[in-house]
């Protein structure tokens, strides 16, 4: 055995752990860690505080993970640490499903490598120690693709079942895990052949409709219209207009340099590995990303995570490789007692040229592109603003006369905070629900109206630029704080004037 | 039948990746002064006597980076690996010592002119190719060594 040999995974697994939990004590109470934080703390939170009025929320994602984080905040208390343990711990389940999958071929060196890539991508760190959907999801869909990995020659019928089920359940934290699908079909194929996997069907699509279903059942709602059609529509109005599609400049540019190229011998690696099985669920799961990007609009760079994950697999599949082949290369392997075939024969010069330029390669990129990108996002993790104090005042004031306000979702955490929500139907207020055509800002007012809303904090470029909110707005609210960033209003009393345009405390 | 080998060894495995290295570093070079013939800094928005100092570090940085290129590419092994090695560890002292009082670095000037990733991203480049010249000369320098043992 090499010292990067059989079943040191366990190793480079607890590495990995180790920087997970160091991640986590750093950034435990920090409000916004990922992008979309907002967003699931508060849905969380209100799941908490108003778990009779779910039904009535409109909710393009599924329910899984803020029910289940919202029992753990009921358990444990409120706050981000328990949904961003969750995270995290998706993330450690995630990577021992990784180090079992690859058992004898990933080692710990292509383990940790696997993660450094993946740590080195502008703003990924801030996923993996996020609240969000996306990585949770994905980590559980691995770990479906893991529980197919028995140990004996055969696995038994409740094996696949309970794949089946994790897959279920990893859909309903976000419906995008099922991007990993083909990644699953591929590792089953190559780790049992196709007969075996066919055999494999049945039991694990009876454990996916008995896990979905579920989930189904015990959701608030469950509506394609929202979970899908609201996708779709906004992604057809969104490629007609130019300034929508800004969102999705620059996707897979220079910041992911390293993962690509890593990603690309990875692949080039494959067959010197004799198609390793956890290569063949990376490139599934690459397969899937690019089936999925082919037909969808990725919002966001943090959708690139899809790409992100399996090209990192292959990097640190590329990158064991190569120092296995440098191990043979330089030692005098060839002369003693060998225990596998690799050490065996000393590698031809072609691919110890191969293991030099991959190593090389992928190192100096990491070097230039990547370590730069991991400083600057631990130094993003530690410099996340705290919550606004004006706006958290005016909040705690109202939340002992009211329930409801309205806010935009960078102040979503000072909701929470204080204990006060939008009005249910208001609580998902995406662009993308606007885009859809499943909300306009005449449907906003009328809610706000029938809620009698107390307090709300809008920005001019948004709400006050639309002629329907501004003139409610101005009818029946009064300004109380005008700042750079947003203005805070609050209802009229009955009785009391309208605004005249003067009075106004600027700032403060 | 030894001088066949060595030369099927110059241009296969370890021995090739040495040559691209010599190439490319051949090429930086090159670049540079091309720079300096067509009269430019080598730093675009340097002007004045800043410039006339800039170009002069660009003349010596192409001469020699097309000296030291050409010996990578000439030498036998391992002398061309170790030479890789030491102009790679050379650049990395460079980009991490490199005093702000001499102003912009020039290692990517006759280069970064042709895109924009390059010009958007120089400080990662300049680390990039550093780092690689100094593993692919370190790491190709270790597998000569041990054919020659």
């Amino acid at each position: 055995m090499t010292g990067v040999g059989k079943r040191s995974e366990w190793w480079g697994w607890l590495v990995v752990v180790l920087c997970l939990a160091a991640g986590y004590l750093t950034t435990r109470n920090l409000p916004r860690v990922g992008p979309d934080d907002s967003w699931e703390l508060l849905k969380i939170h209100f799941a908490v505080r108003h778990a009779d009025q779910l039904p009535r929320v409109w909710n393009d994602q599924p329910w899984l993970h803020t029910l289940l984080n919202a029992r753990l905040c009921q358990w444990f208390g409120e706050g981000p640490h328990m949904p961003r343990l969750f995270t995290v711990v998706s993330m450690a389940a995630m990577w021992a499903a990784i180090a079992w999958m690859g058992r004898g071929t990933l080692g710990a060196v292509g383990l940790v490598g696997a993660a450094l890539l993946m740590a080195s991508v502008p703003r990924d760190l801030l996923l993996i120690f996020s609240i969000m959907l996306e990585p949770a999801a994905w980590a559980w869909a691995v770990v479906a693709a893991g529980l197919l990995s028995g140990a004996g020659p055969r696995l038994r019928p409740w094996q696949p079942f309970l794949s089946g089920a994790v897959m279920g359940a990893a859909m309903h934290l976000k419906l995008t895990a099922v991007i990993t699908a083909p990644g699953l079909v591929l590792y089953s194929w190559r780790r049992w052949g196709f007969r075996e996997s066919l055999r494999l069907l049945l039991p694990w699509l009876a454990g996916w409709v008995a896990s979905f279903g579920l989930w189904a059942r015990l959701s608030p709602n469950f509506r394609w219209d929202w979970l899908l059609g609201s996708h779709w529509m906004a992604n057809q109005h969104a490629s007609a207009d130019p300034a929508t599609m800004e969102y999705v400049r620059g996707f897979l540019g220079p910041n992911v340099l390293v993962v690509v190229v890593a990603g690309g011998f990875g692949l080039l690696t494959l067959r010197a590995l004799q198609w390793p099985a956890v290569g063949m669920f990376a490139v599934g799961t690459l397969l899937g990303a690019l089936a999925f990007k082919a037909i969808a609009t990725l919002w966001w760079w943090y959708y690139e995570y899809q790409f992100v994950l399996p090209l990192s697999i292959l990097g640190g599949l590329a990158l064991v490789h190569a120092v296995r082949v440098l191990q043979a290369h330089w030692s005098d392997a060839t002369k003693g007692p060998a225990p596998d075939r690799a050490d065996r024969t000393p590698p031809a010069p072609k691919a110890v040229a191969f293991a030099v330029l991959t190593l090389s390669t992928v190192a100096a990129l990491w070097a230039g592109f990547g370590a730069g990108r991991l400083v600057g996002n631990v130094n993003m993790l530690l410099t996340r603003g705290g919550p606004d104090p004006i706006v958290l005042e005016h909040m705690r004031a109202t939340a002992r006369s009211n329930v409801w306000c309205y806010a935009p979702v960078d102040y979503y955490v000072e909701m929470c905070l204080a204990g006060i929500f939008p009005p249910p139907e208001l609580l998902v207020l995406p662009r993308k629900r606007f885009l859809s055509g499943q909300i306009s800002w005449q449907d906003v007012v009328v809610c706000l109206e029938s809620n009698q809303v107390d307090l709300l904090v809008v920005r001019r470029e948004v709400e006050k630029a639309d002629p329907t909110f501004s003139s409610w707005l101005m009818q029946h609210c009064v300004p109380l704080e005008v700042t750079e960033r947003m203005e805070i209003w609050r209802r009229r009393a009955p009785g009391e004037p309208p605004w005249d345009g003067k009075d106004t405390r600027l700032g403060r | 039948m030894l001088g066949s080998s060595r030369w099927t060894q110059r241009w296969t495995g370890v021995g090739a990746l040495v040559l691209l290295a010599g190439c490319l570093l051949t090429g930086l070079g090159l670049a540079k002064l091309a720079t300096v013939v067509h009269g430019e800094s080598g730093a675009p928005g340097v002007t004045g006597a800043q410039a006339g100092q800039l170009q002069n570090r660009v003349l010596v940085q192409g001469i020699g980076e097309t000296i030291v290129g050409l010996a990578i590419v000439l030498l036998p092994a391992p002398w061309n690996s170790v030479t890789l090695t030491i102009a790679g560890a050379g650049f990395l002292v460079g980009q991490i010592l490199w005093p702000s009082s001499l102003g912009p670095c020039p290692c990517l000037a006759g280069v970064e002119t042709w895109a924009a990733w390059i010009r958007d991203y120089k400080a990662e480049w300049r680390m990039t190719l550093a780092t690689w010249f100094f593993l692919v000369g370190a790491l190709s320098w270790r597998s000569a060594w041990r054919k020659e043992g």
